[in-house]
């Protein structure tokens, strides 16, 4: 499923307010705004909600969502929206839509109904602080929320302006948090261990993996020949080293390991790895037919090119659209670096803007008159974001 | 000594710009900066021509890379083009993708918010991409090919770069004259290394003479050029 849209408030009523109107998004999304504009926070709240439906969050203490899905069905394309809002740790209300048919309502007491497949309604009592869609998910009697669930369980959200899991080494023998091979990896578990996500990926599908992990480590400016697990031997458990990942790099005779690579070719290599193994796990579970929307995990990316000097973050940006396009992979990125900015097209930014606790999202859905304007300034996109042009759709 | 900064959006530009204002100006007559803009930062690539006290001008000639479109580089800069002395600054931008419907609209927006105290600020607009102007150079089509003949070319690929303003009549240019050039097996190559070729190809005595009056783009832009080659020195 791919999200098409979200709102969410907290604390509605008090001192703690703070609110995201309607932020719609496409394939391909930048998201941009000035430090504290509520970025990370946008990401966090796609994130919570992805949590929750997939059952690995507690319950919050206040937060509302609303969240619009669009699957693909066949050619057509089917509308759902999901609604939940907390408040102490319960959940006050919860709704499912799919097109007009509300197939799930629940209210503050845990006491709702679902939708059978005959089309009535199956009366439920879940407690408070749990989730119908949750707790009623099951593929047979209420198959309606298995591409929720599958949305919510496979988010992949990436944090390249952090440590990236660096850190992260992986033992040969040691069963993977990202899980089996039967099903494909859980890509969404390891989002900070590539060298699991590595092992796993490329015990699976071999030189084709490792290939497109050269491939496009290349195309943004990191030649190699070479990228594989190695052991990392300055650490060492009860006499077996764990392994991280090393590249041969074009004219250098030794290899680079993890921990001597450069952070920004670290998260470099990382992405790359996340990317194209999400794209060979969707693939093998598709066999016989071209990636749909939603077949891939959608992606999230903060703080994109974070560390990466000018010209790799670009090819790096470039590289990922490519993909997202290709791959038909939901990828919502972040940034506030101008040049990042002035590379991507105004066709995938949504710029933030905030006013006291409310967030507004100015993007090509809700203002396509002041973009389509503003690309006769003949101005870098950054001026766009910088001179607050995006503003004059609410003062127009 | 009179100094003019040019900035232009690629390659191609770069090099053609360079290569029209020795043969406009004459050769020994203008030193050279020529540098590159890219990740915010301005590069200096090399300097040539007479030295600065032999030199009658100087002229600062900027590859925006595509990254920075011209206005903002121009703008960006303007500070510290007036605290060294410039006092023209020229820009020069396609219109393509935009079409030429859209030429009035866009010459309007870019003109806004278009200034700096102290500067003279022009932006000129290549209709639709400066391969107009290559294209309505056509005794160049002998040079890339002997086979590719006036007749062959309007034969097979529908427009007459004698008679018709590839301005008007292409919406295109850069891919019309890889068609064209496609036609006897050979590309039109946009990289460093074809432009140099290209340049090589053209004949600038037919640009300046025969294209301009066809191409009003590339005669205002030439205007633009000599008005800054034939101004007074500076004192300064």
């Amino acid at each position: 499923m791919y999200l098409t849209s979200i709102e969410y408030q907290e604390h509605q009523g008090t001192s703690n307010y703070w609110s995201v109107k309607k932020l719609e998004f496409g394939n391909v999304n930048l998201i941009v705004g000035k430090n504290s504009s509520g970025k990370s926070r946008i990401i966090n709240i796609i994130n919570a909600l992805a949590v929750s439906l997939a059952g690995r969050a507690a319950p919050f203490g206040s937060g509302s969502w609303s969240a619009e899905f669009e699957r693909q069905k066949g050619l057509q394309r089917e509308p759902q929206v999901y609604k939940v809002e907390f408040k102490d740790t319960a959940i006050v209300h919860e709704s499912f839509k799919v097109k007009s048919n509300t197939v799930m309502e629940r209210g503050a007491s845990g006491e709702g109904y679902v939708a059978s497949r005959k089309g009535g309604r199956v009366k439920y009592q879940v407690p408070r602080d749990r989730l119908m869609a949750v707790m009623r998910s099951d593929p047979y009697q209420h198959p309606q929320f298995e591409h929720l669930k599958i949305w919510s369980t496979s988010l992949c959200v990436y944090r390249f302006g952090s440590e990236f899991g660096k850190g992260s080494l992986t033992m040969q023998n040691q069963p993977s948090p990202a899980g089996g091979q039967q099903d494909g990896l859980d890509m969404a578990a390891a989002v900070d261990n590539a060298s699991n996500v590595f092992l796993m990926t490329h015990a699976k599908f071999g030189f084709d993996f490792e290939f497109s992990v050269l491939q496009d480590l290349e195309s943004i400016g990191y030649p190699c020949t070479y990228v594989g697990m190695h052991p990392i031997q300055n650490i060492n458990f009860a006499g077996s080293f764990p392994l991280g990942l090393a590249v041969k790099e074009a004219g250098l005779a030794c290899l680079t390991t993890q921990n001597d690579m450069s952070q920004g070719m670290y998260r470099a290599l990382a992405l790359i790895v996340q990317v194209n193994a999400n794209i060979l796990w969707a693939q093998s579970r598709k066999v016989g037919r071209e990636l749909l929307p939603g077949d891939s995990p959608m992606i999230i990316i903060d703080d994109i090119g974070e560390g990466l000097d000018f010209d790799r973050s670009k090819r790096l940006i470039h590289l990922l659209v490519q993909k997202a396009l290709k791959y038909k992979i939901q990828l919502i990125m972040s940034s506030n670096d101008r040049f990042i900015m002035n590379d991507v097209p105004l066709e995938y930014w949504t710029v933030l803007h905030r006013e006291g606790s409310v967030v507004r999202p100015f993007n090509y859905m809700n203002s396509k008159s002041v973009f389509d304007e503003f690309e006769y300034l003949g101005l870098n996109n950054f001026d766009f974001f910088s001179h607050e042009y995006f503003k004059a759709s609410s003062q127009g | 000594m009179k100094k003019l900064a040019i900035f232009v959006e690629g390659y191609t530009e770069f090099f053609f710009v360079h290569r029209l204002i020795n043969e406009v100006a004459g050769y020994g007559r203008v030193r050279f900066e020529l540098t590159q803009h890219t990740g915010g930062r301005l590069i200096s690539l090399k300097s040539e021509g007479p030295p600065e006290d032999a030199a009658e001008m100087f002229i600062m000639l900027c590859n925006c890379c595509g990254d920075g479109k011209v206005k903002s580089a121009i703008l960006e800069r303007a500070p510290l083009l007036k605290n060294t002395g410039y006092q023209t600054v020229i820009g020069l931008r396609d219109l393509y993708p935009k079409q030429l419907h859209e030429l009035e609209k866009l010459e309007a927006g870019v003109k806004t918010d278009f200034s700096y105290p102290g500067l003279d600020l022009k932006i000129f607009i290549a209709v639709a991409e400066i391969e107009a102007w290559f294209l309505n150079e056509h005794t160049h089509y002998q040079r890339v090919n002997p086979a590719l003949t006036h007749k062959l070319i309007v034969d097979e690929s529908g427009f007459d770069p004698v008679r018709e303003s590839a301005e008007t009549a292409v919406r295109h240019p850069a891919g019309k004259l890889n068609s064209i050039y496609a036609l006897v097996g050979e590309q039109y190559d946009k990289k460093q290394s074809g432009m140099h070729r290209m340049l090589s190809l053209l004949d600038f005595d037919r640009l300046y003479w025969d294209v301009r009056p066809m191409s009003s783009s590339f005669d205002e832009f030439v205007r633009g050029i000599e008005g800054f080659i034939d101004s007074p020195p500076t004192v300064s």
